[in-house]
């Protein structure tokens, strides 16, 4: 067994006495092992953040996260601060892998790929991910004519334009934020403005009851923040291959009322609350969010699901709406 | 020379610096405790262990090794308090490992990580995305992967170790791409 595959073995709890000996010899003589152990060490732990963030969990409280003084609040608060002005123009991206367990829907979440036969994953032959090489600044031009009177710096030709970093993406627009309403970066938090911008991967946050916000994508889509409302904006990077990516918003708790205008072909919009996801291509309606279950009313358009057991196909016409529980019979009824 | 820091809060000093070395002390304790939320306990042991000792701290000298000693005293008192007597590494493999850890783990840098780490997660084979979304996301042992999957645990080693290095791999190309 190779170092790294021990190590697996010993972060699982599962190493023998035998196991660890033989470890330990190799960090200690081997700089190579040891390097890629810890390169393993670093790996599993931002992977498990990666996964903390992207699902959009509550964690259980720490059972002494009591004991932080209030020392300590602030000057987490005052390093968070920092962050989180960073983070307002760098968000997190948030994988898809994080999706919650959905309600067994057909249509249109498609059914989980089976895991392949082989007895080890498939990875690619070929690198993830192309070098892209750097721009290239074009030469200065000759020597100015100074009889022309102008400065030098006028004609120098402009540079390249940088690269759009993540953060720097503007996903959506605060047009409208009453009473108690936060951005959300990871787990941290700020006032939110009428006017700020939503850029890639930031949540939004309602308080209790008036507490409302409006959200605006650039294609006119538009999201209604009703109180106790948290949600994050989780698409894929856009435009990193070229590509508009499709929206994705996950919906946390509370209610939300969406028009979604109709989106590009195959890009539906995603909608993920902890009991459905559901895709748009363009549609009015209303999810509500609770502990147990999700609410989806039609205002305009329609759905689709299918029933759990027979997996029948239940359509959810506008002035209808459907419950998404556990342990309850998937039914399409009209709103009273 | 014992540390007398002269900003007008040690405790922000000390937590700011527990902050900068949050991912290397968490990996670190990650190689001594299994159990997540008894680690995630023991990091808030950890930084306020850190915070109350800091008039101890030399500022002459680097943190890591300041900080991880403490760690492992934190560690080790609640390991035997709660009388559990894990599997480890020996002492100085352990600090070996927790230095080399320390050299790669400079936390701005590991933002720009992290960013990556997503992007080439997502790039991963279905299998591959299938297993990590198992083992981080659904928080699941390695041996109830087995039985999922249908994998020997041995199987699994060998897999999520090719996982590692292909995502590592990718995340060097990434960063790469992101420095310029």
């Amino acid at each position: 067994m190779k170092p790294a595959e021990l190590m697996l073995r010993y972060l699982e709890g599962a190493a023998s006495d035998a196991d660890a000996a033989r470890l330990s010899e190799s960090v200690r003589t081997d700089p190579a092992a040891r390097r890629e152990l810890a390169e393993l060490m670093v790996q599993d732990t931002l992977l498990a953040r990666v996964a903390r963030e992207s699902e959009f969990r509550v964690a259980p409280p720490s059972r002494r996260s009591w004991l932080l003084p209030a020392a300590a609040a602030v000057a987490l608060l005052t390093v968070s601060a920092v962050v989180l002005l960073a983070a307002l123009r760098g968000p997190r991206s948030q994988p898809s892998l994080g999706r919650p367990s959905v309600a067994p829907i057909e249509n249109p979440v498609p059914p989980p790929v089976p895991m392949p036969a082989a007895t080890e994953p498939q990875l690619p032959p070929q690198p993830l991910i192309a070098p892209v090489k750097p721009p290239r600044i074009p030469p200065l031009p000759a020597a100015p004519d100074r009889a022309q009177g102008q400065a030098r710096s006028d004609l120098r030709p402009p540079l390249p334009p940088l690269p759009v970093q993540p953060w720097e993406v503007v996903i959506a627009k605060i047009e409208q934020a009453s009473g108690e309403v936060a951005v959300l970066s990871g787990p941290l938090r700020v006032a939110a403005k009428p006017g700020q911008n939503l850029t890639w991967g930031l949540g939004l946050e309602t308080g209790p009851d008036p507490s409302s916000a409006l959200l605006r994508f650039s294609d006119s889509t538009c999201l209604e923040l009703g109180p106790d409302t948290v949600l994050r904006e989780s698409s894929d990077r856009p435009g990193e291959r070229g590509e508009e990516a499709p929206k994705r918003v996950h919906l946390k708790a509370g209610t939300l009322t969406v028009h979604v205008a109709a989106q590009p072909p195959g890009q539906p919009m995603a909608f993920i609350t902890p009991h459905v996801e559901a895709k748009f291509a363009g549609a009015r309606f209303k999810l509500v969010v609770e502990a147990e279950s999700t609410r989806l009313e039609m205002i305009e358009g329609w759905f689709r699901a299918a029933r759990k057991g027979d997996r029948a196909p239940v359509h959810v016409a506008a002035g209808h709406f459907v419950v998404f529980a556990k342990g309850l019979p998937l039914e399409a009824k009209p709103i009273k | 020379m014992r540390s007398t820091p002269t900003s007008a809060a040690p405790h922000e000093e000390a937590f700011r610096q527990v902050l900068a070395h949050w991912t290397m002390l968490n990996a670190y304790v990650r190689s001594i405790v299994r159990d997540t939320q008894v680690r995630e306990d023991l990091l808030s042991d950890i930084a306020i262990t850190v915070a109350r000792s800091w008039h101890t701290f030399d500022p002459s000298r680097p943190f890591g090794p300041w900080a991880r000693a403490i760690a492992r005293r934190v560690v080790f008192q609640s390991l035997e308090k709660r009388d559990l007597k894990p599997v480890l590494l020996d002492e100085d493999a352990l600090e070996a490992l927790g230095a080399e850890i320390d050299a790669l783990a400079e936390e701005s840098a590991l933002e720009l990580r992290v960013r990556a780490l997503e992007q080439c997660t997502e790039k991963l084979p279905e299998g591959s995305r299938e297993l990590i979304r198992l083992r981080y996301f659904e928080n699941r042992s390695y041996k109830q992967i087995s039985a999922a999957v249908r994998w020997s645990v041995d199987a699994l080693y060998v897999a999520y170790h090719k996982i590692h290095k292909a995502l590592s791999d990718c995340v060097h190309r990434r960063l790469e791409v992101f420095q310029g």
